[in-house]
């Protein structure tokens, strides 16, 4: 690949002026949307994601072979979400493996025996593709998901992680990182049981580095994890607030 | 040809999740391998350049390597191009549903994909012969004609031996004319390779934090979560991908790096000695595998894994064999777990040694903890004893 030039510079800073460990600015909202029963809207720096959730409803079809909940995913990305015109919004190979991850990070995430027979449906859209996509999607559903009333087991949270030349891990990956040839992690994780519920990872490096850059999609995600649960918080109070029964510990 | 058929996909159905759950918390497996035991890989090269069946146990991956002159994208005019397809052809069952196969096959596309493409494994710049013009298109063709678990492993074993054992014409582009030679006339020539990546898959299971590698279509199936991992030589960590139902913690992940790492090695090492073989049976002119149907008969020629790594083992048992005679007056108070006597390790064992066990690259169960064996006499050491389980033909135990 072209330009695989330093991730870093010299004094330390990335190719946006950030820090190795920063996190990009997080910006969230629950309950944008009227019709679907959770929806959420997630800027995670230049990529904004949309998040809607309908069920649990009636599973549709002829599964009755487990007494789970169905998880169905739809990751679509806006045909004006990257510098060139997409055309083909949902469907192509990468939005169905996005799908499938989904549906595998948030399978684990669910408390799936509350809710046998039946089926939750979960779109995410993302509006501006900016780096970390799926990670982005991931805690947008993540927050549309509480927004449902949904149990789930604890948040689930995805964070992307790189390594810079010189071996410095980097935490959140924008968009030219991730072109300029350099390593990606993306780590979908339960940051309090400190369990990984999906992983995936591309490029080459050292397997001794393995370890620092998991380490720190982790610590990334632990971040991520109180940014929203703060978020969550807030909407409680804001939607509780005439009857004054959203004071949570 | 195809030996897993049933009409319908073992391992969706409770009563066999139960019982695979069951068997792993007593550390058993169905074909009786331990949990770091990985099934025989035998490779088949056809006769054709890039040409070869894969079998894993039942298993059965084909890829089929070929090139052409195409065009350069513009926005990287001087590099060739390399296209991966993958084909499910011979897996369908009666209850599997459409999606599930076209996950399956998906996944296993983006596995190659960035096992292979992204990571820059073959060298491109080396495919073009006319920037802007003229390049080598690569086409890898993956066939699936038998799922018995783990299509991962055995299609980028395919993968790699394939685009190894390929030779290209040779070209010439002169006053802008293109001229491509025949194999008559100049010798065909081999792809640039940066470096070797072959991949590893485990399965966990909640019964029990072992994982087990290399799972058969069963195992696999009902697994709680499966990581595949893909090193090259080098020990580069080329692709990962772990998840599954139930999430996995770190600590498992990294071990399962480490030993996958060792088993890559042998892996490629393996390949790269079948290629050799193979390249002299072709010199000494002996009957090649044409077509299709001459790489699935059972008698076309075979490379196993274990006969061509076993020269390797018994290099180093003679080795370590004169550091023992040595040592061997001093008590051996702290032993490593030998899975191959499948002995308690008793104080007074002379058997073999730690080095060694780091050696043998296919059971990779030294790191896990000491599973309780049943105990069995200690056998004496004795030159030539097979160290490998697998080797049904000649095991003798004294």
């Amino acid at each position: 690949m072209a330009g695989n030039f330093e991730l870093l510079s010299e004094q330390g800073l990335r190719l946006d002026g950030r820090r190795p460990h920063e996190l990009r600015h997080i910006k969230c909202k629950l309950g944008v949307f009227e019709q679907p029963d959770g929806s959420a809207y997630m800027e995670q720096g230049n990529t904004k994601v949309l998040a809607a959730v309908y069920g649990p409803h009636q599973a549709k079809g002829m599964k009755t072979e487990t007494n789970d909940v169905i998880i169905n995913c739809q990751y679509s990305q806006a045909t004006f979400a990257t510098a060139e015109r997409k055309n083909r919004p949902r469907g192509d190979r990468k939005s169905l493996e996005f799908k499938m991850y989904l549906e595998q990070a948030l399978s684990a995430a669910i408390k799936s025996e509350l809710y046998p027979r039946s089926q939750i449906d979960i779109y995410v859209e993302v509006l501006q593709a900016d780096g970390a996509n799926y990670a982005v999607a991931l805690n947008a559903a993540t927050l549309a998901l509480i927004d449902a009333g949904i149990c789930l087991n604890e948040f689930i949270v995805a964070c992307t992680a790189s390594l810079s030349k010189s071996s410095i891990p980097l935490t959140d990956i924008s968009h030219t990182e991730e072109v300029s040839g350099g390593p990606m992690l993306t780590v979908a994780a339960l940051p309090n049981a400190q369990k990984i519920a999906f992983l995936e990872m591309s490029e080459r490096f050292h397997i001794d580095h393995l370890e620092t850059v998991i380490e720190t999609a982790m610590a990334g995600c632990r971040e991520i994890r109180d940014i929203l649960e703060a978020a969550v918080r807030e909407h409680l109070l804001h939607i509780g607030s005439a009857a004054d029964w959203a004071r949570v510990g | 040809m195809f030996m897993n058929t049933g009409f319908f996909e073992p391992g969706k159905t409770k009563t066999e999740r139960k019982f695979i759950q069951q068997a792993v918390k007593q550390s058993q497996r169905l074909d009786g391998r331990k949990s770091g035991e990985s099934r025989d890989v035998q490779l088949t090269f056809g006769g054709e350049y890039g040409s070869v069946v894969v079998s894993l146990g039942d298993t059965k991956v084909m890829a089929q390597v070929t090139c052409d002159m195409g065009t350069p994208t513009t926005s990287r005019p001087n590099e060739g191009k390399l296209q991966l397809y993958v084909t499910l052809a011979g897996v369908s069952y009666l209850d599997s549903v459409q999606k599930t196969h076209d996950k399956r096959s998906l996944t296993l596309n983006s596995l190659l994909e960035r096992t292979f493409r992204t990571s820059r494994c073959v060298d491109l710049e080396s495919l073009c012969v006319a920037s802007e013009l003229h390049v080598w298109c690569i086409r890898v063709d993956v066939n699936v004609l038998n799922h018995d678990g783990n299509l991962y492993d055995a299609s980028t074993v395919a993968v790699l031996a394939a685009l190894m054992h390929f030779r290209r014409p040779d070209v010439t582009f002169t006053d802008g004319e293109l001229r491509t030679y025949t194999e008559k006339e100049r010798d065909m020539i081999p792809l640039l390779f940066l470096h070797y990546p072959v991949s590893v898959t485990y399965c966990i299971y909640t019964s029990n934090f072992q994982p087990f590698v290399d799972p058969t279509l069963l195992e696999e199936n009902t697994a709680d979560s499966t990581i595949i991992l893909s090193f090259n030589s080098y020990q580069e960590l080329c692709t990962l991908n772990a998840g599954g139902t139930v999430p996995t913690d770190v600590r498992t992940i990294m071990q399962c790096a480490r030993s996958a790492a060792n088993r890559c090695k042998a892996m490629v090492t393996f390949i790269r000695k079948a290629l050799d073989q193979d390249e002299q049976q072709c010199l000494e002119g002996s009957k090649r595998n044409t077509g299709m149907l001459g790489l699935m008969e059972k008698s076309s020629q075979k490379l196993s894994f274990k006969t061509l790594m076993k020269g390797d083992q018994k290099q180093q048992q003679h080795k370590t064999e004169d550091m023992d005679l040595e040592v061997e007056a001093k008590p051996n108070p702290k032993l490593e777990a030998d899975e191959e006597e499948n002995a308690d390790n008793v104080e007074n064992v002379e058997s073999d040694q730690p080095a060694q066990e780091e050696e043998l690259p296919m059971d990779d169960s030294g790191w896990l903890p000491q599973e309780p064996e049943p105990t069995i006499d200690p056998t004496k050491q004795s030159p030539g004893k097979p160290k490998r389980k697998r080797n049904k033909g000649n095991k003798k135990k004294q």
